[in-house]
Formats: structure tokens, C-alpha cells, sequence
């Protein structure tokens, strides 16, 4: 079970599952387009790079995996995104 | 006969000033057009033509193979009379459209539903910088099957390459400024192909101290993301950095055409004595450097130098008819297209979610299938590579023969089929494989990244093409055979690749018979 976020403004992804929190990029790793949606894991528009469900890439030109963010809370409690931070794949946030 | 200018000495200075004043027309029609009539001899339409700012980079004579329609088919006037469009229109468009990511979209809707002739005008626009670029292509395409970039001409064809190159960059930075959809997304994947090297730097791992790819980013972006400064940088290349370079670009290119001795052509049978003044006469061989005066200009009053009499004509009128006629034909495609198809514009930018399929202009679509395959080496180094190359066809076929004739070297013409035919195969069977088969990647997820950069259907391609051309050098024994061979690939790999991304990607960049068969979203 899991459950999934999508913040299209911060072109990134949110998840939940039985271990904790955890962020994805929404931003292809090979030119910059934003990933959607495909079946289990994600696709490209521009140029149809593959990933899957955790970005690992399974086809297509882009030379890494969708990367993980650091999940945080802030001082107020409320729970953090910080895009600039990659983190390594399989981390989670509990809560 | 006109009447004296000046007044007689004792009369008045009010008569005198009604008397010029009465002139003035002819006076000032003198003064602006110098010859002050329509030429009636040869001597003077030579004048027309030097006495004239903008005649007077033709020569006065030219030389009927330069005429002839079907040498050149005019490709390089129809790209300078479609850059005169633009400019005119793109000055008239700059009146309305404001260089802000607020506010650039309004003012594209503005000047399509409200200035008035807006829209016209903005097609115009659109329209004539496809006419440019596809004149430009085939103008490179002309110059090389006529094999015009050989000694003198080596560096004007490097100066051409050049304004290939702008024209392109023209292009690119035009189509961002609406900030629509198309905008955005080009604007990012073009950065972040500026960002590639990064692909390489990182499969190596020494990004962190050497790092071209995030320079280049920076520079063209002003900053981390796309957003106000990539505009502006953009609008100031578009309007003012690349049409001043390329106007420069142009001079320079014309001028060289006089300097090389006029459009290349075979040379003219030297044989035995012409007639000359209804006698036989010996032709006698200038030197290179000589400059002619007035009188070795007009017919039947010159010794008969270098050639047979008579092969050129006056430039006035029988060029400059042409140059009008092509003129004229450009001005008549750009406005029936403009009359009858609107310039697209997208949905405004969406920075959280392109379209899909986001697809580039046609004529960045074969590389954008190229950069599908890995972005480096796709939107790159197989670009510079095919540039490099195109740049040393004339520094290494330098065996004189075939200038200005269609197809004139022995046999090019079946090596240019049989390439056309290999390219087109290969091409096609590359994409087939692609597409059913997919790459590396898909094989092994877990490869190394630079295995996909060195090994990919790109780099295949282009070695496959390389690897042909090597054959028929050794096989014909002709670099200008082997340069022909090289050339018609790479024409057909690129035609059959703008093809293929045009028609047969869809959305996710996925293979679809028909764009009809598009799952709807």
C-alpha cells in the first residue's frame, strides 16, 4: 500500500509507503522535461526516456535515474521537500 | 537637351532662385541618380551599375553560365530576399511584442488579434524564416553538387557554413520569444544540450572541477533555471547580436564571390584566335591580378582577353532582371503563405508540464531524434562533427574539375544515387531496429552511460556513413567522389530523420504509423 503525491509546480513527487516519506524529481535526468505517469513507473515526453516506479531508468537516453530529494519537517512541524538535496535511492523520512 | 543650369552672369538672384527652383525635379533627379536617364548604351548601363550603392557590388558584365537559371536556381537570393522580409517585419513586430516572461505572451495575442495587419505581419515573418532556412540547406546542397567551394572559393564556403550556422541560431532563438509552450520547452531542452557535456563529464566523473556543460547553461540562461534573464539574452541575440553578425556574414560572402572571379563555372575554351572587330585575332592571357578599365568593358571595343568574345552579358539589364524576378518570387511565396496559413502559437508556458509529444521545428527534428538517443553525442558532438566535416570538404578536394556543372565530376552522379539509395536504407533500417529492438538501455539497465555515448544509432550511423565514404575513395580512387558519397548520406540521413520525428513520433516520443493513431490524453 502507498500512497502518491504529484506537485506539478515543484515538478516533483511525494510517497508514502509502509516505510515513511519519500520525494522524487518529476525532472528528466537526460534534458529537462517533466515526467509523467506511465503504467508502473514514468515516462518522458521530449525524447521517451523509461523509468521506473522508484526512477530507476529503463530505457531512453537519460544517463541517470530520477533523483530522490531529502524529505524533512521544519521547525513548524509541517513536512519539507528540499529539491536542491539529492538523497540516495531508498531513503525514507518516518513519521 | 537639357537647358543650362546655370543662369546667365547679370541676371537677378530672385530670377535666378524661380529658375532653380523650376529645376528642381531634374536637378534632383540628377543629383540622386547620377546617370539621370534610363542607360541607352553599354557604356552607360556599366555606369548604372558601378555609380550605384547597391549596384555596384555586381560586376558590370557577367557571364552567361552564371545566368543560367538552373546553375544556381537562385537559392541564395531567395535566403537574402527572405532575410530582407524579416527584417522589415521583424522590426515592425518588435514595435508591439515586450521582452518579459509577464508579458511577452499578451503582447503575441495582441499582435495576433489586435494591432492591426498583425497577424500578416507576424505570419509573414514565420513563414519567411522557413523559406530562409530551407533556401539556405538547399543553397549548401547546390554549391556542393556543382562542387562551387573548390579553389578560390574554399573560404567563402567556410563563410557560408557560417551563416548556416546563423541562420539556425536566427531560428532557435526566434521561436522562444512568444514564451508559449514550444518556447519554454525549447528553450529548456536547448540549454540543457548546452548543459550535455555534463553526460560525459559525469559518466567520468570529474564534474565536480571541470564542468563546460553547466558554463555553457549559465551563460545562455543567466541563471540556474529558464526564466526572465534567458529571455532577454535570447531577445538580444534574436534581435540585434545574430542580424548584425549575419549582415556581416552576407557582405563579406558577396564581396568573396567578386574577389573568387564571379559564380564558379568551367573554363571558358581558350582555343585559337576569336573574332574580334570582323577580324581573326590571338587571345591573349591577362594576368590574374589586372584590373580593367572602362573601355575593356564594352562590347566590340576590346581585344578578345582570356575567352572567346562574347560569353558575358551586361549586368544591366539582363542580371538585374533576374535578381528582381527572384526577388519578387520569394516576396510572392512568403505573402501567398502567409496569406493562407497563420503562424501557430501554443498555450501559454507551462513550466510544471510540457506537451506531449513536445516536438522542435522540422529542421531541428532530425537532431532532436538524434538527442533521443543520448544528448551529448545527439545534440553535440554529431552536430560539430558534421560541421568539422563539411568545413574540410574543400581543404581536402582540391583537384580542379566539375566546378559549375550539376554532377560534373566522371561518375558522381551514380555514386550520388547509390549513396542516396545506401543512405536511405541504412537510415531507415536503423530506425526499424530502434524502435522494435530499443537500445542498450533497454537491454541492460545497469550499463555504463558511456558505452550509450559512444555506442548508440547515432554514432552507428555516422561511422556506417564514414565507412562507406572511405570505399568509394578507395574504390573510385576520387576524394571528390568520396566527399559526394559522404555528403548525399548524411542529406538523406538527416531527410529521412526530420521525416521519421515529424510523422512517426508521437506522444512519450513512442513509434506510431500515423500521428491519427495518438492515444488521446
Amino acid at each position: 500500500m502507498g500512497s502518491e503525491r504529484i506537485f506539478a509546480k515543484e515538478n516533483l513527487f511525494v510517497f508514502r509507503d509502509a516505510e515513511g516519506v519519500y520525494a522524487m524529481s518529476a525532472v528528466c535526468t537526460h534534458l529537462g522535461c517533466t515526467v509523467s505517469r506511465a503504467g508502473e513507473g514514468f515516462a518522458c515526453p521530449c525524447h521517451g526516456s523509461r523509468f521506473g516506479p522508484t526512477g530507476a531508468v529503463l530505457g531512453g537516453p537519460a544517463p541517470r535515474p530520477l533523483p530522490q530529494l531529502e524529505v524533512t519537517r521544519a521547525a513548524d512541524g509541517e513536512l519539507v521537500v528540499l529539491a536542491d538535496n539529492e538523497v540516495p535511492a531508498g531513503t525514507r523520512f518516518r513519521v | 537637351m537639357a537647358a543650362p543650369t546655370v543662369p546667365q552672369p547679370g541676371e537677378s538672384a530672385p530670377r535666378e532662385f524661380l529658375h532653380n527652383l523650376r529645376r528642381l525635379p531634374s536637378t534632383f533627379k540628377g543629383a540622386w541618380l547620377r546617370l539621370g536617364k534610363v542607360p541607352e548604351s553599354e557604356r552607360e548601363e556599366s555606369q548604372a551599375t558601378f555609380h550605384n550603392f547597391f549596384l555596384h557590388i555586381h560586376s558590370v558584365r557577367v557571364h552567361v553560365r552564371t545566368l543560367a537559371p538552373t546553375l544556381t536556381l537562385g537559392l541564395g537570393l531567395i535566403a537574402t530576399a527572405s532575410f530582407v522580409l524579416l527584417c522589415i517585419t521583424g522590426v515592425l513586430l518588435m514595435v508591439y511584442y515586450k521582452p518579459s516572461t509577464e508579458l511577452a505572451y499578451q503582447s503575441m495575442k495582441d499582435i495576433h488579434f489586435t494591432v492591426a495587419t498583425g497577424r500578416f505581419v507576424r505570419n509573414i515573418h514565420r513563414w519567411s524564416a522557413h523559406v530562409m532556412v530551407i533556401a539556405v540547406f538547399l543553397h549548401m546542397a547546390r554549391v556542393f553538387f556543382t562542387a562551387s567551394y573548390k579553389k578560390p572559393r574554399e573560404f567563402n564556403w567556410l563563410i557560408g557554413l557560417s551563416l548556416l550556422v546563423v541562420t539556425l541560431a536566427l531560428s532557435f532563438t526566434g521561436y522562444l520569444l512568444p514564451w508559449d509552450q514550444l518556447a519554454y520547452w525549447a528553450i529548456t531542452i536547448g540549454s540543457n544540450i548546452a548543459n550535455s557535456p555534463r553526460e560525459l563529464t559525469d559518466a567520468v566523473g570529474i564534474t565536480g572541477w571541470f564542468d563546460p556543460g553547466g558554463f555553457q547553461r549559465r551563460l545562455l540562461l543567466g541563471a540556474n533555471y529558464v526564466g526572465e534573464d534567458a529571455l532577454i539574452r535570447f531577445y538580444i541575440l534574436h534581435v540585434f547580436v545574430l542580424p548584425v553578425v549575419l549582415v556581416i556574414l552576407v557582405s563579406v560572402h558577396f564581396w568573396r564571390i567578386r574577389k573568387d572571379g564571379g559564380l564558379a563555372r568551367p573554363e571558358d575554351s581558350m582555343g585559337g584566335p576569336a573574332e574580334w572587330g570582323g577580324q581573326m585575332r590571338p587571345v591573349f592571357q591577362p594576368l590574374a591580378s589586372k584590373t580593367y578599365g572602362l573601355m575593356a568593358l564594352v562590347r566590340g571595343q576590346r581585344p578578345p582577353v582570356n575567352r572567346g568574345p562574347e560569353n558575358t552579358l551586361m549586368s544591366w539589364p539582363h542580371l538585374f532582371w533576374a535578381e528582381l524576378a527572384v526577388f519578387m518570387l520569394t516576396v510572392l511565396i512568403s505573402l501567398a503563405l502567409s496569406f493562407f496559413f497563420d503562424a501557430p502559437l501554443k498555450e501559454i508556458a507551462n513550466p510544471a508540464i510540457p506537451e506531449n509529444p513536445a516536438k522542435a521545428p522540422w529542421y531541428f527534428l532530425g537532431i532532436q531524434e538524434l538527442v533521443s538517443y543520448s544528448a551529448f553525442t545527439g545534440g553535440l558532438v554529431i552536430p560539430v562533427v558534421a560541421l568539422l566535416g563539411l568545413a574540410l570538404i574543400p581543404f581536402l578536394d582540391r583537384r580542379p574539375g566539375g566546378e559549375g556543372i550539376w554532377f560534373g565530376t566522371p561518375g558522381e552522379g551514380l555514386v550520388a544515387g547509390r549513396s542516396a539509395l545506401f543512405g536511405l536504407v541504412l537510415a531507415v533500417g536503423m530506425l526499424a531496429f530502434t524502435v522494435n529492438f530499443g537500445w542498450l538501455r533497454s537491454w541492460l539497465p545497469q550499463i555504463h552511460q558511456l558505452w550509450i555515448l559512444v555506442i548508440n544509432p547515432g554514432t552507428l550511423l555516422v561511422l556506417l556513413y564514414a565507412a562507406w565514404s572511405l570505399w568509394i575513395l578507395k574504390r573510385k580512387n576520387s576524394v571528390r567522389l568520396a566527399a559526394v558519397a559522404l555528403f548525399t548520406c548524411f542529406l538523406v540521413g538527416f531527410a529521412v530523420l526530420t521525416y521519421f520525428a515529424t510523422v512517426h513520433r508521437g506522444p512519450n516520443w513512442e513509434f506510431y504509423w500515423w500521428p491519427s493513431q495518438w492515444p488521446v490524453h
